[in-house]
């Protein structure tokens, strides 16, 4: 039996394994914005990337940011370097009520941050694991990289992503798969905007006279911001939050809301921001109201790479031998791989596990998909490794 | 009309008037202010403390640590009238608007110095002149000072309606306007929430599984707005609004907003529950949504009847009888605690106090002549009723 098979054979044993650790790891709360569970998780996860033999490192965060990036670098000498990223923040906050995990009739498992994305961050870890085990592994230098911020825009740790991208030759991103065995191939672009409405307070009872409410004006504008999801090919624009007023009694002169906007092309992107910027000039132009608009595009795009295409055969290769077929797709969501694409670094991404419904209570993944995942990238590191698949040209690195 | 001396005398209390109401207006008295609030009522229990024969008791009221004052004199009197006032004010503790400043001789500048101090102020002087006059015997008198009308008298609700029903005249020492009119009628309000329940999803593609709350409540907002048109004489305010979270590519699941409605007649109500309804019913027929709008109109219109056309007829007469300039009653979209005598079936006259304006805000005025000329008309006021000069007011059925 080959090293390569017998690696694969031992990964089969650990399987329920890892499963359960990832309903540990699911069951710590890591909302974006709850630092003590983000200490926590970071906590979780030096402890089992710990074992492998690598150097951890956490990354101070930039100001505004509540916990530091995770980096574990095992041979950063070798000829080939490669980068897995991933996430262990969530959506879902400390008050949230989708805190534990549950077994589903048809064997899915359903349960926070489940598929995205500690469900990664597992399969990086299970793939690292059996991939230290092969004779070849010293041919590759790995660096994992786990932010804590990516579902609030990773403003804190984007200078550590877009730095990491630059020292590697080839990136893989740990998102949930598109669908089944899939991966992503392109992202849209992601804009974060702040619109904050503006009008004159005055009691109640004055509300046809004096007052100028600014809930009223922030609402419509809402609306028209709203209906540009269906003017505009090619965006997503979400309503996210808003706020404003206090006592009821009062005609309330400020109000605020956040929107997301999606693009997978900056011209459409530009035309968007252009759109909702006439509607609040035209707000803006009533007697006593003004409306405001702050932010722009946060994530680029993140377009189909040419230089990715050998990376996504040599892959693609591995899965038929492991009798998995992968398709390339393109999704609407920005992830860390568009910062990655951004910077010039092939990446593939969606190598995390089969889930769905992320970002609701109904967040679940296939447990086998697990499994399947981590024999993919453990397979196709050894592969490269071992030079018993062709490894594509290598990008020359800056330092 | 003869005018009793001790009426006449009120001329000369301006100077007295006026500093009592600036160090009435120096204790700060917000309606969450507790200790400030026990500071003021000591100081109203002082100033009703010399009527000869008044009872002034401490009212408890539920669920808040501030008090009402009462205080009741001839409770066995043929007629009795409810006298209506808060001493709490909207200035809080940390409020930057705390002291009394002349803008000329005749205009006090300050907290609570119209709103409604000065009111307060104005039935003492006419209690102090109206308790010399013989004819006083057949008047009897209950003052309720309550500690949370700016707050919507949610604690002190129960004793006003209480008292109110054993009365047959109320007068709400409320200021009058600044044109110097009373208050004629005022709406009725009413809070209510209005939440939408949506279905959240990641916001990555269109369409999605999300319905987003926050859309549709906006959609709501907007389509409220078209009430007032529609239903004459009703106002709507969307004075809060929530939703959503700070995960920006989730759709909000949740989005909810505070209204205040107003309506001028108390049939208001039924009709503005059947347009909610009717503005409201697809919204909620809409796949993936719930809507539900919580809240009552815990506050009645107070509307004019014949009891209020004959009590202001009499007022105005007492007016131009001490050469007071003529005024008139207007209405206001503005509540009061004549609202809640109004609910009781209390005839009431509303905005008996003094002249001010600016009422809420740092530029709170009263104009200090107005204290002896509205104390004088309520002193004559009753001292004619006392006298049977006014004839029986009709009374609610």
């Amino acid at each position: 039996m080959s090293s390569t098979a017998r690696m694969l054979e031992r990964m089969a044993e650990r399987e329920s394994a890892w499963q359960l650790l990832l309903v540990r790891w699911s069951e710590v709360n890591s909302g974006s914005e709850h630092a003590a569970g983000l200490a926590r998780m970071c906590a979780e996860l030096e402890r089992a990337f710990g074992e492998l033999p690598a150097r951890a490192s956490r990354l101070a965060p930039a100001a505004g940011g509540r916990a530091p990036t995770l980096s574990v670098r095992c041979r950063p000498e070798a000829p080939f370097q490669v980068l897995l990223s991933g996430h262990y923040d969530t959506v879902f906050a400390a008050h949230d009520p989708f805190q534990r995990c549950k077994a589903m009739a048809d064997g899915c498992v359903n349960g926070p941050g489940l598929a995205d994305m500690k469900g990664g961050i597992a399969v990086m870890l299970a793939a690292l694991t059996a991939f230290e085990t092969h004779p070849a592994a010293h041919q590759i230098g790995w660096e994992v990289l786990l932010n804590a911020d990516e579902e609030d825009g990773s403003h804190g740790s984007r200078e550590h992503l877009i730095a990491a991208a630059s020292r590697h030759h080839l990136g893989l991103v740990f998102e949930p798969s598109p669908v089944a065995d899939d991966i992503v191939r392109s992202r849209k672009g992601t804009a974060t905007l702040l619109a904050t409405a503006r009008g004159r307070a005055a009691h109640s009872s004055q509300a046809k006279t004096e007052g100028r409410n600014a809930v009223v004006a922030l609402a419509e504008f809402l609306l028209a911001a709203q209906a540009l999801n269906g003017e505009i090919d090619d965006i997503v624009l979400n309503v996210a939050n808003c706020a404003g007023g206090g006592a009821v009694n009062v005609v309330p002169d400020s109000a605020r809301a956040e929107m997301h906007l999606r693009s997978s092309r900056v011209a459409e992107g530009e035309r968007a921001i252009a759109r909702l910027r006439e509607i609040a000039a035209m707000i803006s132009g009533r007697e006593g109201f003004g409306l405001d608009l702050a932010g722009g595009f946060n994530r680029p795009p993140m377009e189909a790479q040419a230089a990715v295409a050998p990376w996504v055969a040599a892959l693609q290769t591995c899965a038929r031998e492991l009798g998995q077929t992968v398709v390339e797709r393109d999704v609407a969501s920005a992830s860390d791989a568009n910062f990655f694409a951004a910077a010039g670094l092939p990446t593939i991404d969606g190598l995390g596990v089969d889930g769905d419904e992320i970002h609701s209570d109904r967040e679940f993944y296939r447990p086998a998909s697990l499994g399947r995942r981590a024999r993919l990238v453990a397979l196709l590191l050894a592969r490269l490794a071992d030079g018993s698949l062709e490894r594509p040209a290598l990008r020359p690195l800056s330092t | 009309m003869t005018i009793p001396a001790p009426i006449l005398a009120l001329r000369d209390r301006g100077d007295d008037l006026r500093d009592r109401l600036t160090s009435w207006a120096h204790i700060n008295s917000g309606s969450h202010h507790y200790a400030g609030l026990e500071r003021m009522r000591e100081a109203l229990r002082l100033a009703f403390q010399p009527f000869a024969g008044a009872q002034i008791e401490t009212v408890v009221l539920p669920g808040t640590p501030a008090k009402a004052l009462r205080v009741r004199c001839r409770p066995e009197a043929p007629r009795q009238v409810m006298l209506s006032g808060h001493y709490d004010t909207v200035f809080g503790e940390d409020h930057p608007f705390q002291r009394c400043a002349l803008l000329d001789t005749q205009t006090l500048r300050g907290p609570g110095v119209a709103d409604m101090k000065g009111g307060l102020l104005t039935m003492v002087a006419a209690l102090e002149a109206f308790e010399q006059l013989p004819e006083a015997v057949n008047v009897g008198w209950e003052a309720l000072l309550t500690p949370d009308e700016e707050i919507g008298s949610d604690a002190s609700a129960a004793v006003i309606i209480e008292t109110a029903r054993r009365h047959q005249l109320g007068l709400v020492f409320e200021p009058a306007r600044s044109t110097g009119d009373l208050v004629q009628s005022r709406k009725g309000t009413g809070n209510f929430t209005l939440t939408v329940h949506g279905r959240a999803a990641h916001a990555g593609h269109i369409p999605n599984q999300g319905r987003n709350a926050i859309v549709a409540l906006a959609e709501l907002l907007v389509a409220l707005q078209n009430i007032p048109a529609e239903l004459p004489g009703v106002l709507v305010n969307a004075g809060r609004i929530e939703g959503g979270s700070a995960a920006l590519n989730v759709v909000p699941d949740f989005a909810r907003a505070g209204l205040n409605l107003r309506i001028t007649r108390v049939a208001d109500e039924a009709l503005v529950r059947a347009r909610l309804q009717t503005l409201l019913a697809p919204f909620q027929a809409r796949e993936g949504f719930s809507v539900e709008l919580t809240g009552v109109f815990d506050c009645p219109p107070k509307e004019c009847g014949p009891a209020e056309e004959a009590v202001f007829a009499e007022w105005q007469r007492c007016g131009l009888a001490l050469g007071v300039a003529p005024f008139s009653w207007v209405h206001t979209g503005g509540g009061s605690d004549g609202n809640l005598l109004s609910a009781a079936g209390l005839p009431n006259l509303d905005g008996v106090g003094p002249v001010g304006d600016g009422m809420h805000s740092d530029r709170e005025f009263c104009r200090l002549p107005s204290l002896v000329e509205r104390a004088q008309i309520a002193a004559l006021f009753l001292s004619r009723w006392a006298r049977g000069e006014i004839s029986p007011l009709p009374q609610k059925t």
